[in-house]
């Protein structure tokens, strides 16, 4: 299984900070694809990554997920410069194609 | 061992070990990619990524003259030559150059640690070291410490010198002419022009003078000695030194610097000369004899280390009979990560091994108190020489370059290796902290190389797209056994591995017929595969898998992906020559709980044992051993540990074979296949990489400060991690030292990405610490 982006569970992002916003939706979906590669949602969205059981190999199921999802194509290494949730939904949010999601 | 348990007809592997065929059993990896360069001359053999194709032909020559360089520099069969360096052409050409010559070859990773580099590159008596220009300078850093080795070549330097081809005089004038104009005193002297981590100030350079004129002096007798200082700068070190010299000559590349030297040694009451040269020309144009030549804090900014050797060993003859070179404000690689030239104690102290009437070089360290912030880890040097009549000239090998290598005819050596000559040592964890060298003869990798590309037909029109670190032995296969077949190697760069979308182009838009890889690194790419429309996916025909545990809905996504692709599952031990088993993946039952190992390959023997050595009955968990000709010769230097673990094989053909014990469990399935059940000790894979859990735990109490450690290796979605556990001796631990402290042991794969201090480890009823325990802290 690649991601679970687009599941039910995504389609009703409604935790750890979705407030309805733009943002808040981009992130829930970055938590998402987290929760789906890691199959476990205990962290924070200022947990690093790594120290929650996280690794190269599921880095690049999430970040496959979250290309396709906005039709773009996502370097490894944006991931790699911004290892929580939150630090890569801002990344994602200022990268063009995510606009119309962020915003 | 008497009568060796008779294998009963009932017993099946009896039957599936009948893997006996012929080879060609006495030609070696050479003589193979000699007859695939007479074949296909015009075939392409290497790819990269900039599209420059070297054929066979031109492959096979390029290495005919580099292996004529290390034969004309002695080196040849029984020696070995490290390969540090990127994974690119000319190290390919390098890898077939040394077994032409005679020599076998070990990878040694660039971004290892500097000590663990020394230490592998020592324990194998290393002879040569084959680097490039992106790898030179860690090289020479660290290769004063390794004994043994005695020449390093650089193949993709064009030009006489390492240095000559970026050195650019007119740039380093124009640069020095505006430093010594600075009109800020402390800048013209060169202070403050990085930013450091607090700018210095005039008590400073106040001090750094005063220690400089005070230690230039200690190291000379007279009283009133005759001084050369080159690199003078703007005069600061002048101004302390002229006027109490019998004579001084000042040198700089820079006229301005050369002008403000001679100023100041006159305001200061002295007579000073200046000389406006380049430190290799000082010896042509300036008359000794001298008793202190000066470099204070100039090495820094010269080129490189050969370019100080080459200097130092053209000053000697400017020296009176006890006079002195005073090297001052080195700068040590292991204490600053300085751009410039940093030069290793070692360095210093091996001088008279390799400059020829060196009689004895000093390496002084600074008094802490002294010095304040960058300048306390700086370090001086007092290099002493022989009498002027035991002084020849300067006979220190030079670095080899493509200069050197170019001189040489094409034309192959008439002698090469044969097949009981080493052709690799590679390098896998050791469970007691030090790595384990695995050796193998040319024989071992000719009969994978037969097997492989028979039973999967590899030819003169495969293209394998090679992904993987030389460092991992599966890299053998890719490189010599897709040659041997006439076929090409597609290197992957190293910007095009950091991104699995670009892996996924090369894969639809090249020629790339093959894919090998431990199944974590095509893991990496599927997603990105699967999320693309496909745009030419019928190339790919065969993908290898070995390694560590294959996905079980792995094979089927490829298959969905690369219509055309077979899946094959490899597996074997480092110690059995890269591979020894295989099993072609067809349909995959979802509820299995692995890929099978498959069955043994041609000429390789597997036995499934207890522990009396006794074959275990049908379907019965038990020991795994491998025999046959793949079985490597054993770890480099080790007998002790080459004997425990090499057994005389009970079931033998000839004489004298032996059986690995891998420490694998297995059974054999009704199929005929074998199941691989674990392991019997600490042994893990990390994503392809085989780890020792005993190496890593011994690095982190190697770390100060640590009082005790345990590792584990926790199973997760898509495999492994490290983890690690560490009680401090008693000061509180942050763990980014821990981390930086196992950094410089060990290489990034081993470093644990989850570190976690504890009070006490928990321990058992029986003493041993508690690893469910640990597991649980996660």
């Amino acid at each position: 299984m690649v991601n679970d982006i687009g599941s039910a569970e995504v389609a009703n992002p409604d935790r750890d900070g979705n407030d309805g916003s733009a943002r808040g939706l981009l992130r829930a979906h970055v938590r998402a694809g987290w929760a789906a590669a890691l199959q476990h949602e205990r962290f924070d969205n200022d947990d690093d990554f790594f120290a929650i059981g996280g690794h190269s190999l599921l880095i690049a199921e999430i970040m496959a997920g979250l290309g396709a999802l906005a039709g773009t194509r996502l370097s490894l290494k944006l991931f790699f410069d911004h290892p929580t949730v939150n630090e890569l939904t801002d990344a994602l949010a200022a990268h063009e194609a995510f606009g119309s999601l962020a915003r | 061992m008497s009568a060796p348990p008779a294998l009963s007809p009932g017993v099946p592997w009896s039957v599936w070990n009948q893997t006996a065929r012929h080879f060609r059993a006495d030609v070696t990896i050479p003589d193979l990619l000699a007859e695939a360069a007479e074949r296909h001359p015009d075939r392409p053999a290497i790819v990269t990524s900039d599209k420059q194709v070297l054929t066979h032909r031109e492959l096979h020559r390029r290495a005919n003259r580099l292996a004529r360089l290390l034969r004309d520099l002695g080196v040849g069969r029984g020696d070995t030559v490290a390969l540090f360096g990127e994974r690119d052409a000319p190290a390919l050409v390098g890898l077939l150059a040394v077994l032409k010559c005679g020599a076998a070859y070990v990878p040694i990773d660039p971004s290892w640690p500097a000590r663990r580099v020394v230490g592998l590159l020592d324990q194998l008596d290393v002879a040569a070291v084959l680097t490039d220009r992106t790898h030179l300078r860690s090289m020479q850093e660290l290769r004063w410490q390794v004994r043994s080795l005695r020449h390093v070549l650089c193949p993709d330097i064009a030009e006489e010198f390492s240095w000559s081809a970026t050195f650019r005089p007119d740039l380093v004038v124009n640069f020095f002419d505006f430093v010594s104009s600075a009109p800020d005193q402390l800048e013209a002297a060169g202070f403050n022009m990085r930013r450091s981590e607090r700018p210095f100030d005039e008590n400073d350079v106040q001090q750094y003078r005063d220690h400089v004129a005070a230690f230039a002096f200690a190291a000379t007798a007279a009283a009133r000695p005759s001084i050369l200082e080159i690199g003078s700068g703007s005069g600061l070190i002048v101004e302390a030194l002229a006027p109490r010299a019998s004579r001084y000559v000042a040198v700089d590349p820079s006229p301005v610097s050369v002008k403000r030297s001679q100023e100041g040694g006159f305001r200061a009451g002295g007579e000073v000369d200046g000389v406006v040269c380049f430190a290799h020309e000082v010896a042509e144009r300036v008359q000794g004899p001298f008793d202190v030549i000066l470099l204070a804090s100039t090495v820094q900014f010269l080129p490189d280390l050969d370019y100080l050797l080459s200097v130092l060993g053209s000053l000697l003859g400017l020296l009176a009979d006890d006079g002195v070179i005073v090297l001052a404000d080195l700068i040590d690689p292991d204490l600053s990560d300085y751009p410039g030239i940093r030069v290793a104690p070692h360095f210093i102290e091996h001088l008279p091994e390799f400059l020829p009437g060196v009689s004895g070089a000093s390496v002084h360290r600074r008094q802490v108190e002294t010095f304040a912030g960058e300048l306390a880890q700086r370090y001086d040097a007092v290099i002493r020489v022989a009498p002027s009549g035991d002084r020849p000239a300067s006979g220190r090998e030079p670095l080899w370059t493509g200069h050197h290598i170019e001189l040489r005819p094409s034309e192959p050596l008439a002698t090469g290796p044969t097949a009981d000559d080493i052709c690799y040592t590679i390098f896998t964890s050791g469970s007691t902290g030090a790595p384990k060298g695995v050796v193998v003869t040319h024989r071992s990798a000719v009969n994978l190389i037969d097997w492989v590309n028979r039973s999967y037909r590899v030819g003169p029109t495969d293209q394998i797209l090679f992904v993987t670190s030389f460092c991992f032995d599966l890299s053998v296969y890719d490189i010599f056994g897709v040659l041997a077949a006439g076929g090409s190697v597609r290197l992957a760069s190293a910007a095009e591995l950091d991104e699995p979308d670009t892996l996924v182009d090369l894969l639809e838009q090249e020629e790339i017929t093959i894919w090998d890889s431990a199944p974590a690194a095509l893991a990496m790419v599927m997603p990105f595969v699967q999320v693309r429309e496909p745009a030419g996916r019928g190339t790919l025909r065969l993908v290898l898998l070995s390694g560590d545990w294959i996905p079980v809905p792995l094979p089927d996504q490829i298959r969905a992906a690369f219509p055309n692709a077979e899946v094959v599952a490899l597996g074997g031990a480092t110690e059995c020559t890269v591979w020894s088993n295989h099993y072609r993946v067809g349909d995959v039952d979802p509820g299995w709980p692995s890929i099978p190992y498959g069955k043994p390959m041609q000429n390789a023997r597997y036995y499934v044992l207890d522990h009396g050595l006794r074959p275990c009955p049908y379907g019965a968990e038990g020991d795994l051993y491998i025999a046959g000709e793949c079985v490597a010769l054993g770890y480099a230097r080790s007998p002790g540990l080459t004997a425990a673990k090499f057994l005389p094989d009970p079931w033998a053909h000839r004489t004298g074979e032996r059986m690995y014990h891998t420490g694998d469990r297995a059974r054999w399935l009704p199929s005929g296949d074998l199941e691989f059940l674990g392991r019997l000790d600490d042994q893990v894979k990390v994503r392809g990489y085989r780890i020792e859990l005993g190496e890593v735990q011994s690095a982190l109490l190697q770390c100060p400060g640590v009082r005790a450690a345990s590792v584990v290796a926790p199973s997760g979605p898509g495999g492994r991690t490290l983890a690690a556990f560490y009680v401090p001796t008693a000061e509180p631990l942050p763990k980014a030292e821990v981390v930086g402290a196992l950094q410089r042991i060990l290489p990034s794969y081993m470093v644990p990405t989850r570190i976690v201090a504890l009070d006490e480890l928990p321990l058992t009823n029986t003493g041993k610490v508690d690893r469910a325990a640990l597991l649980s802290r996660l």
